[in-house]
C-alpha cells in the first residue's frame, strides 16, 4: 500500500465519519466542527487529484469564511442541544424508512454500475485542477456560465439587502 | 345558412341585452324569439343547400365549424327551441325574475346553446355546445330560484358536468380510434359500422346523456332542480334540455354504437321502466305541483328512452313526434303551474281548491293540458304514446306489461291534481283568485290549439321524422 | 440571447434606479418599459432579425419552442406588472429591488427556455430560485411571510442539493454536462442504458417535481403560497411553474426512453396523485389564497400529462396551458389583493358591487375549471388529447376528468360568493378603471383563446 493509497483510506473514511458525525452531534457548535473537518478532508481529496487551486479555495472560502460565519451566528442565537426540537417517533421511522432507501438505490447504484468495474480512483495525475488549465477553461468554453452566474450572485446580494437591511 | 342565423341571432340578441336598461328588454327578448321562431319555421320549407354550413375552426384538431339540419329530427328540435322560448317568455311576464335584463340576456344564451346541440355535425362542437347550454341555466338557477337554490342548482351542474366530461373521454378516444382522425358526424358513424369502437365507450357516451334525460338512478337531481329553478327556467329545462339527452342519443349514440346498444339495450329498458314506475308511484304522494308535474316528466322521459333503446323503427318515430309534443305539453302544465303559484302565492295541492268557480278559463285550460299529459286520445301525446307501446310490445310483452301501468298511474295523479285544483270547497286562500292576465290565456290557448290540431292530424309531424327514422335504420 | 442579457441589464438598471429616483411610481414605469423592451428583443430573435451572440460552445441553444416561451413569459410578467404593479411597490420598503428580482428571475426563465447543457439548467434554476426566496419573504413585519420564505428555502436549498447530486451522476455516467446523454449503449456484451446516468436524471426529475410541485413532492407549497405577499405568490404560482414545466419537457424529450418502461408507471402514479391530493385537499379549504395554492397543484398534474406524451400536440398544449392558467391565476390573484377578507365569504356580494370585476373573476374561475367557450378548457383538452395519442389508457383521462369535475366544487365557490349570496365584498380601495379594464382584457384573451385556440401556435409555427 502505497502512500498516497494510506492518505485515499484516511481522508476518505475521515470525510464519512465527519458528515455523520455533523447530523449526529446534539450540540450544534460541534456540528460545526465537524464540517469544518469534512471540509478539510475533502481538500484533501482535491489535493490527491493535482488540484490545488481547488483545495486551497475550498478551505478558504467554505472551511474559512462560511463555516466561521456560521459559527458566529449559532453563538449569537446561543443555541444548544437543549434547543433543539424532538421529533415524533413516526416522523423519526418515516426519516429512517425513507432514508433507507436512498442509501440503498444509491449503494446498489455503485454496486450494479458496470463503467466503474475495476476502475480506481485517479491520485496524483491530471492537471485540470491546476489553476492554470482551471484558468483556460473558464474564459474559453465556460466563459457565458461564468458570466451568467454573476447574475446569480446579484440577485443573492440583492436578497441580502432586502432582508438583512433595517427598515 | 339558416343554422349559423339560429344560433348567432340569440348570442347577439343576448349579449346585447346585457346591457339593456328597463322594460326595453322584455320586448327585445320577445322580438328575438319570435325572429328565431320565424326563422325555423322557414327552415321546414327552404332549400336543403340552405341547411348547412361549415366552415374551417380549428384545422389543427380536425374540428370543423360544422352545423347541419341534416334531417326531420333537428329540424323538429329546433322548432321546440324556438317554439318554447316565445311561449315562456310571454306566459310569464309577471314573474318576479323576469323584470333584470340579465335574465333575459342569460335566456337568449340558453336558447343558442340548445340550437347548437340539435345543429352540430361535429363531435368537439356538440360537446361545446352541450357543455354551453348548461353555464347561463346554471346562472339563471342560482341567481332567481328558489330557497334551496345555490345547492340544489350546484348538485344539478356537477352531475351534468361529470356526465359531459366523461363524454368528452369518449369523443376524444374515438377521434383516435378512427384511421383518418376527424370530428365529423359522417366520418365518426362511417367507421363504426367497421365495429372499431369499443363497448366501454359507449357508457362514456351514454352516462352523460342518461344524466341529462334523466333515467333512473340518475334522476335525483332533477326533482329538486325543477322545483327550485325559477318556473320560466323550470319550463326550458323540462320542455327543451332534456330533449336534449334523448336527441343525442338519438344522434349520436345509435349510429355510432349499433353492437353495444343492441348488447346493452336490456339494461338500459330495464332502467327506464323502473323509472316510469318508480316516478309515477312517487308522483302519487307529491303535494307539491312543481314536484309533481317533475315526476311525471321523469315518467314520460322513461319511457321514450326505452323505446330509442328498443324499438323499431315506427316507435322510432313516435319517440321523435313524442319529444316535440312533451316538449310542448309540459310547458303547458308549467305555465298553468306558474299561474296558480302566481295568484295564490303556493304550490302546495292541500291548500287549494275551488279555483273552477273564480277562475274558469284557467281551469278549462288547466283540464286539457292534463289530458293531454295522460295521453288521452285526440290529444297530440296519444299518436305517439300509442306508436311507442306498440313498439316496446313488440321488443318485451312483460316490460311493456309493467310499463302500461304507469299509464295508470299517470290518470290517478293527474286527475288527482285537477281534482284538489279546481273542484272543492273555496277556501280562505282562493278567494281571491282570479282569471289569469291575457298573455297567459294567450299561450295556454296556442298551446291547447296546438295539442288538439296535432292529436287530430298527426301525419305533417311523422313524415317530417320520417327521413331521420330511415336514416338510422338505414344504417343498422 | 436577447432575453438573458436585456433581462439582467435591466435588472441592473432598477437597482441603479433604486438609489437615483426616490418615486416609487418611477420604478413602476420603468418596470413596465424593460418589460415592453425585453418583449420586442426576444421577439426580433424569435423572428431571426436581430440578435446578441456569444459563442456558448453549444451550452445554449435558441429553438422557436423556447423563444415562443420566452414571449409568452415576458408578455405574462408585462401584464403582470400593468394589473399588479401598485400592488409591488406596495409590499415594503424596497420596491425598485422586487422589479430587480423580478427581471432576474427573467433571466433565469429565458436561461430554462434554451439550455442544453445541465450546468445552464443548474443556473436557471438557481436564479429562479433564490429571488423567489427573497420575495417570498419580502414582507418582512408579517411572521407568515418569514415563516414561508425560511421553509421554502430550507426545502429548495435540499432540493438543490439533489439536484447538484443528479447532474455529478449523469456527468459521471456521461463525461460532460451534454442534454443529450449517452442512451443506449453496449455493456459487456449487452444494450442498456447507464445506471448512473438513469439515478441522475431520476434525481434531477424529483428535484424538478419540486419546484413544480408536482406530488409527492409539493408539500412546501400551500404554506410558503399561503405565506408570501399574494403579488408574489400569482407571480411564482404561474409564470415560474410553468417555466419548470418546459424546463423538464426539454429534458425529458432529450433523454427519451432513459427510464424504461418503470416509467409508464411512474409518471401516471405521479399524475394521479398531484390530481387527487391537490383537488382533493381544495375543496376544504376556506380562504381563496389557500384554494388557489392547493389548485396549483392540482393544475400541475394536468401539466404533468404534456411529459407523458412528449409529443407536438403535449408542447403546444403546455404552451397554451401556460397562457391559460397564467392569465387566469393572476387575474384572481389581482383582484384577491384588494380584498380585506380572503376567505370565500370575503367575496359575498361582489357582483353587486362591482359587476365588472366580479365578471372577469367569473371568466378566470371558468377558464381554471376548464368550462368551454374559455382557454382553459382547450388547455385540458390539449393535454387529454396528446395523452391519448401518445396511446395512454383511458383509465387515467378519466380518472383526470373526474378530477376536473371535484375542482368544478371549490372553483364555483368563488362564483357563488360573488353572484348568488348577499354580502358586503369589502376592499382595500376603490379599483380603478385601468384596473377593470386590464382584467377585462384577461377575460377577453381568455375568451377568445378559447374559441380559436389556434391564433396562439400561430405564433409557434410561422
Amino acid at each position: 500500500m502505497s502512500i498516497t493509497e494510506i492518505l485515499f483510506w484516511f481522508l476518505s473514511a475521515l470525510a464519512l465519519v465527519g458528515a455523520l458525525m455533523v447530523v449526529l452531534s446534539r450540540n450544534p457548535v460541534h456540528s460545526v466542527l465537524w464540517l469544518v473537518a469534512t471540509f478539510f478532508a475533502i481538500s484533501g481529496h482535491y489535493i490527491l487529484m493535482n488540484a490545488q487551486f481547488l483545495a486551497i479555495v475550498n478551505i478558504i472560502v467554505y472551511a474559512g469564511a462560511i463555516m466561521v460565519l456560521f459559527l458566529f451566528v449559532i453563538m449569537l442565537m446561543n443555541l444548544n442541544s437543549e434547543a433543539e426540537p424532538r421529533k415524533s417517533w413516526m416522523m423519526q421511522l418515516a426519516g429512517v424508512l425513507a432514508g433507507g432507501c436512498f442509501m440503498m438505490v444509491l449503494v446498489s447504484l455503485v454496486r450494479q454500475t458496470a463503467e466503474l468495474g475495476g476502475k480506481t480512483a485517479l491520485v496524483k495525475e491530471g492537471n485540470i485542477g491546476l489553476i492554470k488549465q482551471l484558468g483556460m477553461k473558464l474564459f474559453s468554453e465556460y466563459t457565458v456560465p461564468f458570466e451568467i452566474s454573476s447574475v446569480l450572485f446579484l440577485s443573492a446580494m440583492v436578497g441580502a439587502v432586502v432582508i438583512g437591511k433595517k427598515d | 345558412m339558416i343554422p349559423v342565423l339560429l344560433i348567432t341571432l340569440p348570442i347577439f340578441s343576448g349579449l346585447m341585452a346585457f346591457f339593456m336598461k328597463g322594460q326595453s328588454v322584455k320586448s327585445w327578448a320577445l322580438l328575438s324569439s319570435f325572429a328565431v321562431l320565424g326563422i325555423s319555421i322557414w327552415s321546414l320549407f327552404s332549400d336543403a343547400n340552405l341547411l348547412s354550413y361549415s366552415q374551417a375552426w380549428l384545422p389543427s384538431l380536425g374540428s370543423r365549424f360544422d352545423l347541419t339540419m341534416q334531417d326531420g329530427l333537428s329540424k323538429l328540435m329546433c322548432l321546440l327551441t324556438a317554439l318554447s322560448f316565445p311561449l315562456v317568455l310571454i306566459s310569464t311576464q309577471q314573474n318576479s325574475s323576469n323584470q333584470s335584463p340579465h335574465f333575459f340576456a342569460l335566456m337568449l344564451l340558453t336558447q343558442a346553446g340548445l340550437m347548437g346541440v340539435f345543429l352540430a355535425a361535429d363531435a368537439l362542437l356538440f360537446y361545446f355546445f352541450w357543455e354551453l347550454a348548461l353555464i347561463p341555466v346554471y346562472f339563471l338557477c342560482s341567481i332567481w330560484g328558489g330557497e334551496k337554490r345555490i345547492a340544489v342548482t350546484f348538485k344539478f351542474f356537477i352531475y351534468t358536468f361529470v356526465g359531459s366530461i366523461l363524454m368528452l373521454v369518449g369523443i376524444l378516444s374515438l377521434y383516435y380510434m378512427q384511421d383518418t382522425p376527424s370530428f365529423a358526424w359522417s366520418s365518426l358513424t362511417a367507421n363504426a359500422s367497421k365495429g372499431i369502437y369499443p363497448n366501454w365507450a359507449f357508457w362514456l357516451f351514454f352516462l352523460a346523456f342518461a344524466i341529462k334525460m334523466p333515467i333512473f338512478p340518475l334522476h335525483t337531481w332533477q326533482p329538486d332542480a325543477y322545483e327550485q329553478s325559477p318556473t320560466p327556467v323550470t319550463m326550458i329545462l323540462s320542455g327543451v334540455m332534456v330533449k336534449m339527452g334523448l336527441f343525442a342519443a338519438i344522434r349520436w349514440l345509435l349510429p355510432l354504437f349499433p353492437k353495444a346498444t343492441e348488447q346493452f339495450a336490456w339494461v338500459i329498458v330495464c332502467c327506464s321502466v323502473i323509472g316510469m314506475i318508480y316516478a309515477s308511484l312517487l308522483a302519487i304522494r307529491q303535494d307539491d305541483i312543481k314536484r309533481l308535474i317533475a315526476y311525471s316528466s321523469i315518467a314520460h322521459i322513461g319511457l321514450m328512452s326505452a323505446v330509442i333503446f328498443s324499438g323499431n323503427a315506427s316507435g322510432m318515430g313516435g319517440v321523435m313526434i313524442q319529444m316535440f309534443h312533451h316538449g310542448v305539453n309540459v310547458i303547458g302544465l308549467w305555465i298553468v303551474a306558474n299561474a296558480i303559484e302566481q295568484k295564490l302565492g303556493t304550490r302546495s295541492l292541500s291548500e287549494m281548491g275551488g279555483l273552477a268557480q273564480k277562475a274558469p278559463t284557467l281551469s278549462i285550460l288547466l283540464v286539457v293540458m292534463s289530458l293531454a299529459n295522460v295521453a288521452l286520445p285526440l290529444t297530440n301525446a296519444f299518436v305517439g304514446e300509442f306508436l311507442m307501446f306498440n313498439s316496446l310490445f313488440k321488443y318485451n310483452v312483460w316490460l311493456t306489461a309493467v310499463a302500461g301501468i304507469s299509464i295508470i298511474l299517470a290518470a290517478v295523479y293527474t286527475l288527482n291534481m285537477v281534482q284538489k285544483v279546481i273542484y272543492g270547497e273555496v277556501n280562505s286562500l282562493t278567494e281571491k283568485a282570479t282569471d289569469t292576465p291575457f298573455n297567459v290565456n294567450f299561450s295556454l290557448v296556442l298551446i291547447a290549439i296546438l295539442i288538439v290540431v296535432m292529436g287530430v292530424y298527426p301525419q305533417p309531424l311523422l313524415d317530417l321524422t320520417k327521413d331521420a327514422v330511415t336514416q338510422l335504420f338505414a344504417q343498422q | 440571447m436577447n432575453a438573458i442579457i436585456v433581462s439582467a441589464v435591466f435588472g441592473v438598471l432598477m437597482m441603479f434606479a433604486s438609489f437615483l429616483v426616490n418615486n416609487k411610481n418611477v420604478y413602476r414605469y420603468l418596470a413596465i418599459i424593460g418589460l415592453s423592451v425585453l418583449l420586442l428583443a426576444n421577439i426580433l430573435e424569435t423572428y431571426a432579425i436581430w440578435s446578441i451572440k456569444f459563442d456558448s460552445f453549444l451550452q445554449l441553444s435558441f429553438e422557436r419552442f423556447g423563444l415562443f416561451f420566452n414571449s409568452i413569459a415576458i408578455a405574462a410578467t408585462l401584464f403582470y406588472v400593468l394589473l399588479s404593479g401598485k400592488d409591488i411597490v406596495r409590499v415594503g420598503n424596497y420596491s425598485a429591488e422586487y422589479f430587480v428580482l423580478i427581471f432576474f428571475i427573467l433571466c433565469g426563465v429565458s436561461l430554462i427556455t434554451s439550455y442544453n447543457s445541465l450546468l445552464m439548467l443548474f443556473l436557471g434554476i438557481e436564479i429562479i430560485s433564490i429571488p423567489l426566496y427573497i420575495l417570498t419573504g419580502s414582507d418582512k413585519k408579517n411572521l407568515k411571510s418569514n415563516e414561508a420564505a425560511l421553509k421554502y428555502f430550507l426545502m429548495g436549498a435540499f432540493s438543490t442539493g439533489l439536484m447538484l447530486m443528479g447532474i455529478a451522476l449523469s456527468y459521471g455516467a456521461v463525461g460532460n454536462f451534454g442534454l443529450e446523454g449517452r442512451g443506449v449503449v453496449a455493456f459487456g456484451g449487452s444494450m442498456r442504458v447507464s445506471f448512473l446516468e438513469v439515478a441522475g436524471l431520476l434525481l434531477l426529475f424529483i428535484s424538478m417535481s419540486f419546484k413544480a410541485s408536482a406530488a409527492p413532492f409539493h408539500f412546501w407549497t400551500p404554506d410558503v403560497y399561503e405565506g408570501a405577499p399574494s403579488v408574489f405568490t400569482s407571480f411564482m404560482a404561474t409564470i415560474v411553474k410553468a417555466t419548470v414545466f418546459i424546463g423538464m419537457i426539454k429534458l425529458l424529450e432529450a433523454r427519451t426512453g432513459i427510464f424504461g418502461p418503470t416509467w409508464q408507471i411512474i409518471l401516471p402514479l405521479m399524475i394521479v396523485l398531484t390530481l387527487a391530493i391537490g383537488n382533493i385537499t381544495a375543496v376544504f379549504q376556506q380562504s381563496v389564497k389557500r384554494m388557489l395554492a392547493y389548485s396549483s397543484i392540482a393544475q400541475a398534474g394536468f401539466m404533468l400529462f404534456a411529459l407523458w406524451s412528449a409529443n407536438d400536440m403535449g408542447r403546444e398544449g403546455i404552451l397554451l396551458y401556460s397562457v391559460a392558467y397564467t392569465l387566469a391565476t393572476v387575474g384572481i390573484f389581482a383582484v384577491l389583493v384588494k380584498m380585506k377578507d380572503y376567505t370565500f365569504d370575503g367575496f359575498n356580494g361582489l357582483a353587486a358591487k362591482q359587476p365588472l370585476v366580479a365578471a372577469s373573476v367569473a371568466v378566470f374561475v371558468l377558464s381554471l375549471a376548464g368550462i368551454p367557450l374559455t382557454a382553459g378548457f382547450f388547455a385540458k383538452y390539449f393535454m387529454l388529447a396528446s395523452a391519448i395519442k401518445s396511446g395512454a389508457g383511458v383509465w387515467l383521462l378519466v380518472v383526470a376528468v373526474v378530477f376536473a369535475a371535484v375542482s368544478v366544487y371549490y372553483y364555483f365557490r368563488l362564483i357563488q360568493a360573488m353572484y348568488f349570496k348577499e354580502g358586503e365584498a369589502e376592499m382595500f380601495e376603490q379599483p380603478t378603471n385601468s384596473f377593470k379594464g386590464m382584467l377585462a382584457i384577461f377575460a377577453v384573451l381568455l375568451i377568445v383563446l378559447g374559441i380559436a385556440p389556434s391564433l396562439l401556435f400561430n405564433y409557434l409555427y410561422f
